[in-house]
C-alpha cells in the first residue's frame, strides 16, 4: 500500500466504505489472498505466488481483485498484509514491485483490517517504499535477488550456495528453503538489518525473487517455496523481549512445554444443496466466518436453507499453539521461567513435543482484542506470541545418559526442519568450547577438581568416580550377548571419610540416578513402609526406594546394611542389567541399565589393618567381583592432612568462598561435558593399549596366586579385565578421544591398583600396611614420595654393590640429608625402601638395607 | 515544587496524572515508559514525610474497607512471576495524552498506533508472608492512632486464631458484597459496575481455596498480584519478602471480557486465552496492586522497616556489648525453663535459633545448624515435651516460624516443594516454599507406622535436602530447578531421628516440668536482640585462626571419629557463640565455650 493510503488511514478516521466492520477475531484471521487453486488457468507464475501467499498469506492476490473474490484466511502473520495491496503480480512484466507496508506494532488489528488499497495508488507512483520508513522496495528487491544468486561460501565455489540449495530442494520436490541469516549478515549487512527491522515485507520479497528463480530454474514450476530464516546472529533471552521487539524478527531458545491439539482452520468452504445435490464452487473463508448459503444456486431448485456444509470437500490448514519455555540454565537464581507462545503454521505443526529444547526463528507480535463484537474500543492488554518461521531443534542439554546404540533415529519431522545447508551449526560454540577444554592437557586433572571441590583429597577416587561418569563403551554382540559399559563402584572406609558426601555428589550430576540407603530397602516397589523399632523408637524407613534406575547411577549408602535378599537382585542387576521380578506366577525381565555406586563401612565398622582386606569388608566375593573400582578409602592418622582439612575448613568458614574454586568446572559446564562425551564419543581400544591392559591383567593374576593365600586377597578375575578395558574407555572419553592410548592403560591399571592399595598389601597376609597407603595422599605429595624414591634409589645404585655389606637406615638418612635440601623423615625414608624392596632392588629388613 | 495539588495517599492516581501532564506538556512522549519523578516522589511521602502509618494495608482488615484507587501496602511473598503484560500504556484522546499506568483500564478508545504507546509491565503473585508470626503483623499494622498491642506472650497461637476467625468473618462477607459495597472516590469505577454484578462474577470460574495458593493453609488472608512498572522487579526474586506500596484497583471489566468474549472467539484466540491467568483469578479475592515502589525486607531491615511506635522498634545502633550479654542471660534462662532446667538444651537452641546459610560452596550450605531434640521416652515417666509448646516459644521469638507435624497422612497428601502446573500455567506452592529465616520445626513424634506412598518418599526427601544443603527442588515437570532456602530446621523426635540426621543431636534432660511462659516485658526485646544478633558480621583473626587449626588437629589426633562435619559443626557453632554475644571476631574465650558445650554434648550421648 502506498504512501497516500496509508497516511489517510492514520488519521484515525474510518476507513473507506469498502472496509468491512471490524470483527474481534479479524487480527489473527485476516482474509488476505485469492484461493486461486481450483481450476483457474492462471499462469505459472501466478499461480504459484498465490500458492506462496496461501502459505504465509503474507501478501495478496491482484489488487482488482475486491471483496467478492474468494478469500482465503489468513494466518495472523497476514494481519499486517491488506488484502489489495498493490503487488507485483500488477507489473510482473516488470520488477516485482512488491509493496510492503510497514507493520503497525501498536494496533495490529485495528489497523489492518483489509483495506483495499485505492486503485491509483500505483499506476506511475514512484519507487514504493515500506511504509513509514525510506527503504525502497525495488533495493530490498535487488539486494535479495544479489545474495541468493551471488552468495558462495567459499570464492571458489563455481555456483552460489543457494541456487545450489534451491535445485536440491526442487529436485525433492519440498517446499522450504533454509536461509542462514548469517550468510545474508556477511553477505549484505543492510539487507540483514532491514530483514530483522521488517520481517514481513522483506520475507515476503524473498518469496517473490525465490519464485522467480524457481520459475527460471524449471519454467513448469509450481510449487511454492518458501524461505526459512534461521541462525540470526542475536538470540534473544526471552526474559529480555520488550514492546520494541514487536514485529521483529527474533530468535529465542527454550524448552517447549505445551502443545494445543492442532487447530483446523477451514480456508475453503464447499456446500451442497440438499435438496438438489447442486455446489457452488467451493468459497474461501472471510474473517474466519463462513456464510452459509440461504438459498440454493441453481435457479430451477432455489430451495431455501437447503445448503449444508460438506466438511470432507472443505480445505483446511493446519495451526498449533505451543508453549516455549525458558531452559534451566537461562534462569537467573531466584526467578521462576518465562514463557512465550508460539504459533504454528502448517509443516510446523507437531514438529516439536513437550520436553523438546528449540531455537526458533519467528515474528513477535502482539494481539489485541476487541470488546465485543460490534464494540470499537479495543482491550488494553495485548497478547503476545511469535509467529513461528523455522524451527531448530536442539541437543538435550543434560546427560540424559541415553544409550548411543539406541538413541531415538531422527524422526521425519526433524528431518525436515533439518537446515538446508549443512554447515555443522548444532550448539556449535558450546560445543566448541568443550572440545577446547578436552584439548588441554590437564583436562583429566581438571575435571578431578570439579568433582566435589568442597570434599577434601581423595583424589584417586573421584578419579575413578569420574570414570564411572563417563562410562566404557557398551558393545552389543549381533549374537545378542551384550558387554555393559556401565561401571560399579564400591567405596569402603572408615566412618568420617566423606562416602556419603561423594555419593550425593556423583548422584546430584546424573540426573536419572536414585540415591538410597541400603538399610531396609527392597529392591523393587515405589512405595515405603515406616516403622517404628519398639525398643529404641527409632523411626525407620523400610523403602523399596532402590527402584532401579534405568541408565542413570544408583548410589546406595549403607551398602553393608543391606539385607541379603535385595543384595542378591544386585547380582542381576550388576552383570546382567536386568531385574527379574517375579509376580503372580509372571517373571517379567525388565532393564536396569544402572551403574552402581555403593557405598558400606568396613564389618566393624573402623577398619581393622591386622585383618585381611576380605575379612573387613565382608562382602560375598561374588559380589565383589562385579564391582569395576572397589576403594578402601581409609582414614590414616596422618598429621598432615589432618592439618590441611583443618586449614581448609577454617577457610571455608570464614573466608571469601570464590577464592579457592578457581581453575575448576562448574557444574553445567561438568554436565554439559560429561554429556557430551557419553553422547559422541566412542573410544576402540588400540592394539599398543590392548597390549598393556592384558600384560597389567597377567601381572595382577599373577600376584593373587601367592601359595595359600586365595581367601585373603581380591584376585583378579576374568571381569577385572572387562572393569580395565571400561576404565581404560572411560579415560579416553575424558579425554575426548576416539582411540584408548597406552596412557589411558596405564592410568587404568594404576587406579585399580590404587583403590584396592594393592601395593600397600601384604599378599601373603592379606592385610595392609597402614603406612602405604596412598588413597588420601595429595598428587604432589604422591609425586614428593615418587622423588624420594627414585634418589634413594640412585642412592643405593651408587654406593652399594649387589650382594655387598648392608647398610644402616640412619646412615642412609644422612647420605639423603647432605644430598637434597628438602626435610626428610625417617617415616618417609621407611616408606621409599618399602617400595624399593617390592620392586626387588633391595632386601630391607629390620634396620639394615642389602642391594640385591 | 508544588502546592498540594494531589493527595498521595487518598488519589494516588491524581498524583501520576499530574507529573504525567506536566511531562506531556513539554514535549512527545517517548516509546518507553518513563518515571515522571513519580517514584521519587511517593517515596519521600510516605517513608520520610511519615505518610507511612496513613497507609492501609491488605490483610491488615478488611479489605472492603479500603477504597479502591486508593494508596496502600501489602507485605508479602513473591510465590509466582508471571510473563509480562504488554499495555497501552499511553493514548491520545482528541488532542491530550493520557496514561493508564498504574491502573487497570480495560478499554481504550480506538485510535491510531501512533497516538498510542505499548509498554510494559511485570505481574507477580505475591502471598502473605508464609508463617509469620502475629507479632510481626500487629508491628506493622499500628497506625498512629493505636496503642501497640500487648505484645505476644505465650498463647500467641491463641491470639492469632482469634485474629484470623474475626478477619475470615470479614472476608466472607466481602466476598458477597465487595461488589456492591464499595464505593471509591474513582469516577470510572462506576461504568464497570453495573455490567459486573450480572456478569463478571457470575461467570469467572468458581476457586478452591487452593487455586489461591495460600501457602501453609492460611485461608483466611488474600494474596495479591502486584504489578511492577519500569523494570523495578529486577532486584526482586522468588520467595523475597517485599513491601509494595502502590494503588489498589479493581475492575471486573478484565474478567467479565474473557468470559464474554469466549463464545466467539475462534480457537486461535481460545487458546491464548487458556493461558492468561488473569481469567483465572477473581478480582473479588485476589485484589490488584499496582506497585509505585517497595522495598525488601531482609533479616537486617525487617525491625528498621516497622513503624517507629512498633515496640520491636528499637534502635539497633544502641545495642552495646552488655546490653547483648544481658539479654542473652536473660533468653536462656527463659529457654532453659522451657526445656525443664535443661540448660545445655537452651545453649544449643539458641545457636540454632541464630543459624543461617552465610555462605554457599557448592553443594554445601556453610552457617546451618540444624537441631534434633531427642526425648526418649526413658528421660522421664510419660512427660513428654510438646511439640507446640515449643514452637510457640520460637513463634513469639522469631519473625516467621512453621510448626509442620510429620503424620502419615500429612507426608503422603501432597508434595511439599513447589511444582508447576502447566494447564494452569501457575506454579503451585508447596509448604517448602518459604522465605529466608523462616524456622521450620518437624514433629516426628507425630509419625507413627504405616505405608508411606511414592507422594511421602518424595516429601521425606525434600525435607532431608532441604536440612542438609538447604536447598529445595522445584518440580518444573520437564526440569528441576533448586532453589536455595536459608531454613533453621529443628527436628523433635523420640529417638535420634534417621529419617533426617541433624547437625546437632541433643537428648534432653530435663529435671523439671516444661513450663510454656514468656515473661511479656522482655520478649519484645528479645525479638529484637535475636534479629540483630542474626544479622550479625564475624570474621575471625589470623592468630586465632591458627590456634584453631592446631585445636583441630590434636583433637582428630586424639579422636578419629571426629570427621569434617564435627569441624563444621564447631566452627559454626563458634561463629553462632560470637554473634549471640555481639561480638564481630571469634575470641579464644568462645572457642573454649563451643569446646566446653561439645564435650557436655559428647558426654550425654555416651550415656544414651
Amino acid at each position: 500500500m502506498a504512501r497516500s493510503t496509508r497516511s489517510n488511514s492514520s488519521s484515525g478516521a474510518p476507513p473507506s466504505a469498502r472496509e468491512a466492520p471490524p470483527s474481534p477475531d479479524s487480527s489473527p484471521a485476516r482474509p488476505s489472498q485469492q484461493s486461486s487453486d481450483v481450476g483457474e488457468g492462471r499462469r505459472p507464475q501466478q499461480r504459484s505466488t498465490s500458492n506462496r501467499s496461501r502459505r504465509r498469506s503474507r501478501s495478496s492476490g491482484p489488487a482488482s481483485s475486491g471483496y467478492s473474490s474468494p478469500l482465503d484466511l489468513g494466518t495472523p502473520a497476514s494481519s499486517q498484509f491488506t488484502r489489495g495491496t498493490p503487488s507485483y503480480q500488477r507489473n510482473d512484466s516488470g520488477i516485482p514491485a512488491s509493496n510492503g507496508r510497514r507493520p503497525q506494532p501498536a494496533t495490529p488489528s485495528s489497523y489492518s483490517e483489509g483495506r483495499p488499497s485505492s486503485e491509483g495508488d500505483l499506476d506511475g507512483a514512484p519507487p514504493t517504499l515500506v511504509w513509514g520508513t525510506n527503504i525502497s522496495v525495488q533495493d530490498v528487491n535487488q539486494a535479495v535477488q544479489r545474495f541468493l544468486r551471488n552468495y558462495r561460501e567459499k570464492s571458489t565455489d563455481l555456483e552460489g550456495k543457494y541456487i545450489q540449495l534451491l535445485e536440491q530442494v526442487m529436485e525433492l520436490e519440498e517446499d522450504s528453503l533454509n536461509v542462514n541469516a548469517r550468510n545474508i549478515l556477511e553477505y549484505d549487512e543492510d539487507l540483514y538489518v532491514k530483514m530483522v527491522r521488517y520481517p514481513l515485507e522483506v520475507l515476503a520479497i524473498f518469496d517473490i525473487v525465490l519464485m522467480d528463480m524457481a520459475v527460471r530454474l524449471r519454467p513448469l514450476w509450481e510449487k511454492h517455496i518458501q524461505v526459512r530464516i534461521f541462525n540470526l546472529r542475536d538470540t534473544v533471552n526471552m526474559r529480555d523481549l520488550n514492546p520494541s521487539d514487536i514485529e521483529k524478527m527474533v530468535s529465542v531458545k527454550g524448552m517447549i512445554i505445551r502443545c494445543s491439539s492442532i487447530i483446523p482452520e477451514i480456508k475453503e468452504s464447499f456446500f451442497r444443496c440438499l435438496v438438489c445435490g447442486y455446489s457452488p464452487p467451493p468459497s474461501g473463508v472471510d474473517r474466519g466466518r463462513v456464510e452459509e448459503p440461504t438459498r440454493c444456486g441453481r435457479p430451477e431448485c432455489a430451495a431455501l436453507n437447503s445448503m449444508a456444509l460438506i466438511h470432507n470437500r472443505c480445505r483446511f490448514a493446519d495451526k498449533q499453539i505451543v508453549r516455549l519455555q525458558e531452559t534451566p540454565d537461562a534462569i537467573p537464581e531466584g526467578e521462576t521461567p518465562h514463557t512465550v507462545s508460539l504459533l504454528m503454521h502448517d509443516r510446523l505443526v507437531d514438529a516439536a513435543k513437550p520436553g523438546d529444547r528449540v531455537e526458533i526463528t519467528g515474528v513477535f507480535r502482539a494481539m489485541s482484542m476487541r470488546v465485543g463484537p460490534t464494540q470499537r474500543t479495543l482491550k488494553s492488554l495485548f497478547k503476545t506470541y511469535i509467529d513461528c518461521l523455522h524451527l531448530k531443534k536442539a541437543d538435550k542439554g543434560r546427560m540424559q545418559a541415553e544409550d548411543p546404540l539406541e538413541r531415538d533415529t531422527q524422526n521425519e519431522n526433524y528431518a525436515s526442519f533439518q537446515e538446508g545447508d549443512s554447515s555443522p551449526l548444532e550448539h556449535e560454540e558450546q560445543i566448541q568450547k568443550l572440545k577446547e577444554l578436552s584439548k588441554l592437557p590437564d583436562i583429566y586433572e581438571r575435571l578431578t577438581r570439579s568433582l566435589a571441590p568442597s570434599i577434601w583429597e581423595l583424589e584417586d577416587i573421584k578419579k575413578g568416580l569420574l570414570c564411572q561418569l563417563f562410562g566404557g563403551s557398551g558393545i552389543k554382540l549381533k549374537s545378542g550377548a551384550s558387554f555393559r559399559g556401565d561401571m560399579n563402584v564400591l567405596l569402603v572406609g572408615d566412618p568420617g571419610t566423606s562416602k556419603s558426601q561423594l555419593l550425593q555428589y556423583v548422584h546430584k550430576l546424573a540426573p536419572r540416578g536414585i540415591y538410597t540407603s541400603g538399610r531396609g530397602s527392597s529392591a523393587v516397589g515405589l512405595t515405603a513402609y515406616v516403622t517404628k523399632d519398639p525398643e529404641t523408637g527409632e523411626t525407620v524407613l523400610e523403602s523399596g526406594a532402590l527402584v532401579l534406575s534405568d541408565r542413570g547411577i544408583c548410589c546406595i549408602d549403607e551398602f553393608d546394611k543391606m539385607s541379603e535378599n535385595a543384595r542378591s537382585m544386585l547380582h542381576e542387576v550388576m552383570e546382567q542389567q536386568t531385574v527379574s521380578v517375579a509376580k503372580s506366577g509372571i517373571i517379567a525381565t525388565l532393564n536396569a541399565r544402572t551403574s552402581v555406586l555403593a557405598c558400606a563401612n568396613p564389618s566393624g565398622s573402623r577398619y581393622n589393618p591386622r585383618m585381611s582386606v576380605i575379612d573387613n569388608i565382608q562382602l560375598p566375593p561374588t559380589l565383589l567381583s562385579r564391582f569395576d573400582l572397589i576403594y578402601l578409602v581409609l582414614d590414616k592418622p596422618d598429621e598432615q592432612t589432618d592439618r590441611r582439612l583443618a586449614r581448609h575448613l577454617v577457610a571455608l568458614h570464614y573466608e571469601d568462598p570464590e577464592v579457592r574454586t578457581q581453575q575448576a568446572l562448574d557444574l553445567p559446564t561438568l554436565t554439559a561435558y560429561i554429556t557430551y562425551a557419553r553422547q559422541h564419543v566412542h573410544p576402540k581400544l588400540s592394539d599398543e593399549a590392548a597390549e598393556d591392559l592384558i600384560s597389567g591383567y597377567v601381572a595382577m593374576r599373577r600376584k593373587g596366586n601367592f601359595p595359600g593365600s586365595s581367601k585373603k586377597v581380591i584376585t583378579a578375575t576374568p571381569r577385572q579385565l572387562e572393569s580395565l578395558i571400561r576404565i581404560s574407555e572411560a579415560l579416553a572419553r575424558i579425554r575426548y578421544s576416539n582411540q584408548v592410548e597406552r596412557c589411558d592403560a596405564a592410568e587404568a591399571l594404576r587406579l585399580l591398583e590404587v583403590a584396592l592399595q594393592q601395593s600397600a598389601t601384604d599378599h601373603s597376609t592379606g592385610t595392609i600396611d597402614m603406612d602405604l597407603i596412598t588413597t588420601g595422599v595429595s598428587a604432589s605429595e604422591r609425586t614428593r614420595r615418587a622423588s624420594l624414591v627414585a634418589a634413594v634409589r640412585n642412592l643405593v645404585f651408587e654406593k652399594m654393590q649387589a650382594g655387598g655389606s648392608t647398610m644402616r637406615l640412619m646412615q642412609l638418612l644422612e647420605e639423603l640429608r647432605k644430598e637434597s635440601s628438602a626435610e626428610l623423615s625417617l617415616q618417609d625414608l621407611r616408606t621409599a625402601l618399602t617400595n624399593l624392596a617390592s620392586e626387588g632392588v633391595i632386601s630391607f629388613q629390620g634396620d639394615g638395607i642389602r642391594r640385591l | 515544587m508544588v502546592g498540594k495539588a494531589y493527595d498521595c495517599v487518598a488519589n494516588p492516581l491524581g498524583a501520576v496524572r499530574f507529573l504525567f501532564d506536566k511531562v506531556t506538556g513539554q514535549g512527545p512522549i517517548d516509546g518507553h515508559s518513563s518515571d515522571w519523578g513519580v517514584h521519587p516522589l511517593f517515596s519521600k511521602t510516605v517513608l520520610e514525610d511519615g505518610a507511612l502509618s496513613q497507609v492501609p494495608e491488605i490483610n491488615a482488615g478488611p479489605l472492603d474497607t479500603i477504597p479502591i484507587h486508593s494508596l496502600v501496602r501489602f507485605r508479602g511473598m513473591v510465590q509466582d512471576m508471571f510473563n509480562v503484560d504488554y499495555y497501552v500504556g499511553a493514548y491520545k484522546d482528541g488532542d491530550v495524552w493520557r496514561t493508564t499506568k498504574y491502573s487497570d483500564v480495560a478499554v481504550v478508545p480506538p485510535c491510531s498506533e501512533a497516538n498510542m504507546r505499548i509498554w510494559d509491565r511485570r505481574p507477580l503473585y505475591c502471598v502473605p508472608v508464609p508463617g509469620e508470626n502475629l507479632w510481626v503483623k500487629n508491628a506493622f499494622n499500628l497506625r498512629d492512632s493505636q496503642i501497640p498491642v500487648s505484645p505476644a506472650n505465650g498463647d500467641a497461637s491463641m491470639n492469632q486464631k482469634r485474629a484470623r476467625e474475626e478477619f475470615r468473618m470479614n472476608i466472607e462477607d466481602m466476598d458477597t458484597d465487595l461488589l456492591e459495597t464499595n464505593e471509591g472516590p474513582a469516577e470510572n469505577k462506576r461504568s464497570c459496575r453495573g455490567a459486573t454484578t450480572s456478569n463478571g462474577e457470575a461467570k469467572s470460574p468458581s476457586l478452591e481455596p487452593h487455586d489461591l495458593n495460600i501457602p501453609l493453609g492460611e485461608k483466611n488472608l488474600v494474596p495479591c498480584v502486584v504489578k511492577i512498572y519500569d523494570g523495578l522487579d529486577a532486584d526482586l526474586k522468588l520467595n523475597d519478602i517485599v513491601e509494595f506500596f502502590g494503588v489498589l484497583t479493581f475492575d471486573p471489566e478484565l474478567t467479565r471480557h474473557h468470559a464474554f468474549m469466549g463464545e466467539i472467539l475462534d480457537g486461535v484466540q481460545e487458546a491464548f486465552l487458556d493461558e492468561d491467568i488473569s481469567s483465572q483469578l477473581p478480582a473479588s479475592k485476589v485484589p490488584r496492586l499496582h506497585s509505585i515502589f517497595h522495598r525488601k525486607l531482609s533479616r537486617d531491615n525487617l525491625f528498621r522497616a516497622m513503624p517507629r511506635n512498633a515496640p520491636e522498634c528499637i534502635d539497633l545502633d544502641a545495642f552495646n556489648r552488655s546490653s547483648f550479654a544481658e539479654l542473652r542471660t536473660s533468653l536462656v534462662a527463659r529457654l532453659t525453663e522451657i526445656f525443664g532446667g535443661d540448660g545445655l538444651a537452651a545453649e544449643y537452641l539458641l545457636l540454632h535459633l541464630l543459624s543461617r546459610v552465610h555462605a554457599r560452596v557448592e553443594p554445601m550450605a556453610v552457617g546451618k545448624l540444624s537441631l534434633n531434640i531427642v526425648e526418649s521416652s526413658a528421660s522421664r515417666e510419660g512427660v513428654f515435651l510438646p511439640a507446640t509448646m515449643v514452637s510457640q516459644a520460637i513463634a513469639a521469638l522469631l519473625p516467621r516460624s512453621h510448626l509442620m507435624p510429620l503424620s502419615l497422612e500429612f507426608l503422603n497428601e501432597k508434595p511439599i516443594a513447589p511444582r508447576k502446573n502447566y494447564s494452569s500455567n501457575r506454579l503451585v506452592t508447596g509448604d517448602l516454599q518459604l522465605a529466608e529465616g523462616t524456622h521450620l520445626m518437624l514433629d516426628e513424634t507425630a509419625l507413627k507406622s504405616g505405608q508411606l506412598t511414592e507422594i511421602g518418599l518424595q516429601n521425606v526427601q525434600f525435607l532431608k535436602n532441604l536440612m542438609e544443603w538447604q536447598k529445595v527442588e522445584y518440580d518444573f515437570e520437564f526440569y528441576k530447578m533448586e532453589m536455595p532456602a536459608d531454613v533453621p530446621v529443628l527436628v523433635l523426635s523420640t529417638a535420634r531421628s534417621r529419617l533426617f540426621p541433624a547437625d546437632v543431636v541433643l537428648p534432653l534432660r530435663p529435671t523439671l516440668n516444661f513450663s510454656s511462659n514468656l515473661s511479656p516485658d522482655l520478649v519484645a526485646k528479645w525479638r529484637t536482640y535475636l534479629g540483630a544478633a542474626r544479622a550479625g558480621d564475624h570474621t575471625i583473626d589470623p592468630s586465632i585462626q591458627k590456634i584453631l587449626e592446631e585445636d583441630l588437629v590434636t583433637a582428630r589426633q586424639e579422636d578419629r571419629s571426629i570427621g569434617p562435619e564435627v569441624f563444621h559443626r564447631w566452627l559454626t557453632m563458634a561463629r553462632l557463640l560470637s554473634v549471640s554475644y555481639g561480638e564481630s571476631t571469634l575470641s579464644l574465650e568462645r572457642w573454649q565455650m563451643v569446646r566446653e558445650l561439645e564435650r557436655r554434648l559428647a558426654e550425654r550421648l555416651r550415656v544414651c
